[in-house]
């Protein structure tokens, strides 16, 4: 990154640049280097592959296994099960991976982090986790475009009502693509507000519309960022496991949240706005779940007002397959 | 084959016609993987083994090693620089090699067994790879199964006809079987996914498998890709809602007139644009196949997209016989 700004979005169409001396150095990232998770991550495979790691996908783990106190390891997801959960011909059982040591990179808010953390109560004594949520889209630019490589370009304010924290942010991916981001902190007050559609009213603003004229979303996608910082980090061991960062998951309603009669409470149904992937749509009352859409951001189990959704991996651990992102 | 249900833009190079295949996953074709429950399920009745192959670049073993994880037994990769660029001629010919190959290093010579394909590729959609390895072979070749069964201890084989569905048994070995989707994929225990990854996979070139060079590859392919386009919609579609029988009758005249001549211009306006200079030409024979159903010819032949006129005069020459329902088939497209 050769240069790092930051600017204060002020109504639709005024900009004023943060002078740099304003901004605490911990926060420039010039001099930092910016990368594709995704494209390290498929990189690092290969890396990993070629020192013997073996690495298979394709299989949900499900559950940990606790024996005499310690992980022994984890218990995959079965596949080959109809919509009623029923077994198709192509069935296979859920086998269990014994280790000595189990390490859990799930990415945020991770399920079976969490069952790690109640299980062994590693986060006692620390604050509670939470969460915001990104939702991003890569903009394919032209050649001749003036945001110009190795730029980033930091903003606070509009669209975001200042009882919302976050911020956005418009980064190069290269000479001809731009990233551009809205963070927003979970917190959220408004049952209708829609992440995706605050991400369309950010780039309406007049100065990031000139910034991104012409370009085309070649890619979008979407994920919980933890917020609670150090104080919220658990204990990182448990007897026989290591948590770790990284990966992703299905959605059902508990029995009690099949009839939890959001839209008489609110006036609308929450979760069809703030899942930024159109899972959940409603005609009427009446849910129609698109589970297909699924971007496995977790925003919907952890933003439901009535905690009654229920999201667990998928079969064979299926998610979105982010290639630039 | 390249994962085509999710094609990123920058994927699409729009000058060469092509697909930049390192930006997509690489996944075993579906109907492939139908084929492989088919050939489990009939491993199940009559014992036996299942060598899965397939042609492509050396990344393409991991589809290899899904059909050891599902239960095949040896896998073999065709892999070659030569065998690039192939169309369906090019691609069946290596593999009827090396499945002679196979029959003679693995079966001893035995000719008791069947080789059974995805019905097409999902990405090039032809179906034509399969019956040409039978000719290739000169085999029998039994096309858009479905489900099998043995009564009395014999194969019979459902497949899909245009009518419906019919049931036939298969007189000499060994025969092609492609299927058709009938089941749900197979689905792998991590146990033996392991077990399939510590495997040793053949790996053979051109050359182990005696092929002709002239008839591999792109110097050995029959057809070329002219031109690749996305159609672009010729008018804005609009609603009218006319109650007057004779206006109606007008309107539909008038739009005909002006469909056809719009589709005329397009024709003049976008001649063909020939990649890399190379003119379209043609050397060779004609095949047309041309499938029978109950002493008529079959409506599932003139599904491929030739000219009807074209399709006319083959089954003349061919049968001498014109199919008393095309000309209301192709009316109704």
């Amino acid at each position: 990154m050769k240069t790092d700004e930051m600017v204060l979005l002020l109504g639709d169409r005024v900009a004023l640049k943060v002078p740099s001396f304003m901004v605490p150095s911990s926060m420039s990232h010039k001099g930092d280097y910016l990368i594709s998770v995704s494209e390290m991550v498929n990189w690092l495979g290969g890396v990993a592959r070629d020192l013997g790691v073996e690495i298979y996908t394709g299989f949900a783990a499900r559950e940990l296994v606790v024996e005499d106190g310690a992980v022994r390891g984890i218990k995959l997801g079965e596949k080959g099960l109809n919509r009623e959960g029923g077994r198709q011909p192509n069935y296979v059982p859920g086998e269990v991976l014994e280790a000595r040591v189990t390490v859990l990179g799930e990415g945020s808010a991770g399920l079976l982090s969490e069952a790690l953390v109640r299980r062994f109560s590693l986060g006692a004594d620390r604050n509670a986790q939470v969460y915001s949520l990104g939702v991003k889209e890569i903009i394919r630019l032209s050649d001749q475009n003036s945001f110009g490589a190795n730029r980033v370009i930091r903003m606070v304010g509009f669209p975001s009502r200042p009882d919302i924290f976050g911020g956005g942010a418009i980064y190069s991916m290269g000479a001809d693509s731009v990233s551009i981001v809205l963070v927003m902190g979970l917190d959220w007050r408004y049952c209708d507000l829609d992440p995706q559609r605050e991400l369309q009213i950010f780039k309406s603003h007049s100065f990031i519309r000139k910034l991104i004229a012409g370009g085309e979303v070649v890619a979008y996608g979407a994920k919980t960022i933890p917020e609670g910082g150090f104080y919220s980090v658990p204990e990182l061991t448990a007897p026989g496991a290591i948590h770790r960062e990284d990966q992703p998951s299905h959605v059902t309603f508990s029995e009690e949240g099949k009839d939890s009669g959001c839209s008489q409470e609110f006036g609308c149904h929450p979760c069809a706005a703030f899942c930024p992937a159109e899972v959940y749509k409603f005609k009427g009352d009446e849910l129609i779940l698109s589970p297909s859409n699924c971007l496995h951001c977790q925003t919907c189990r952890l933003k439901c007002p009535h905690q009654v959704i229920q999201w667990r991996v998928p079969e064979g651990g299926d998610g979105p397959s982010y290639r630039l992102m | 084959m390249p994962d085509i249900r999710n094609i990123p833009a920058e994927a699409w190079d729009w000058e060469k016609g092509t697909l930049k295949r390192g930006l997509l996953d690489n996944v075993c074709n579906e109907l492939d993987k139908q084929a492989l429950a088919f050939a489990l399920g009939l491993r199940a009745n009559t014992g036996g083994r299942i060598v899965s192959l397939s042609m492509g670049p050396p990344f393409a073993e991991r589809v290899l090693r899904y059909a050891l994880s599902v239960g095949a037994d040896a896998g073999v990769l065709l892999t070659d620089r030569k065998l690039g660029g192939a169309d369906t001629a090019a691609t069946a010919y290596p593999l009827g090699q090396a499945i002679r190959k196979i029959a003679k290093d693995s079966f001893d010579g035995n000719r008791d067994y069947i080789i059974v394909s995805g019905m097409q590729s999902v990405d090039g959609d032809t179906a034509q790879v399969p019956p040409q390895i039978a000719e290739e072979l000169g085999i029998t070749h039994i096309a858009y199964a479905t489900s099998f069964d043995f009564p009395e201890g014999q194969l019979q084989i459902r497949r899909i006809t245009s009518r419906g569905a019919e049931i036939v048994a298969p007189q000499s070995y060994p025969c092609v079987i492609t299927v058709a989707k009938w089941t749900e994929p197979p689905n792998a225990l991590f146990s033996r996914t392991r077990w399939a990854y510590g495997q040793i996979l053949f790996q053979w070139s051109a050359a182990d498998i005696g092929a002709d060079d002239a008839r591999l590859g792109l110097p050995g392919s029959r057809t070329m890709v002219n031109r690749i386009f996305s159609p672009k919609e010729l008018s804005r579609r609009t609603c009218v809602f006319e109650k007057d029988m004779t206006r109606l009758v007008g309107l539909l005249a008038e739009a005909y007139a002006r469909k056809s001549k719009t589709a005329q211009e397009v024709r003049t306006e976008q001649p063909y644009q020939v990649l890399g200079g190379k003119k379209p030409h043609y050397a060779g024979e004609v095949w047309v196949y041309i499938e029978h159903n109950q002493g008529e010819v079959s409506a599932v032949s003139p599904a491929l997209p030739f000219r009807p006129e074209f399709w006319m005069s083959c089954c003349r020459i061919g049968g001498n016989r014109k199919p008393p329902s095309w000309q209301s088939y192709w009316a109704a497209r």
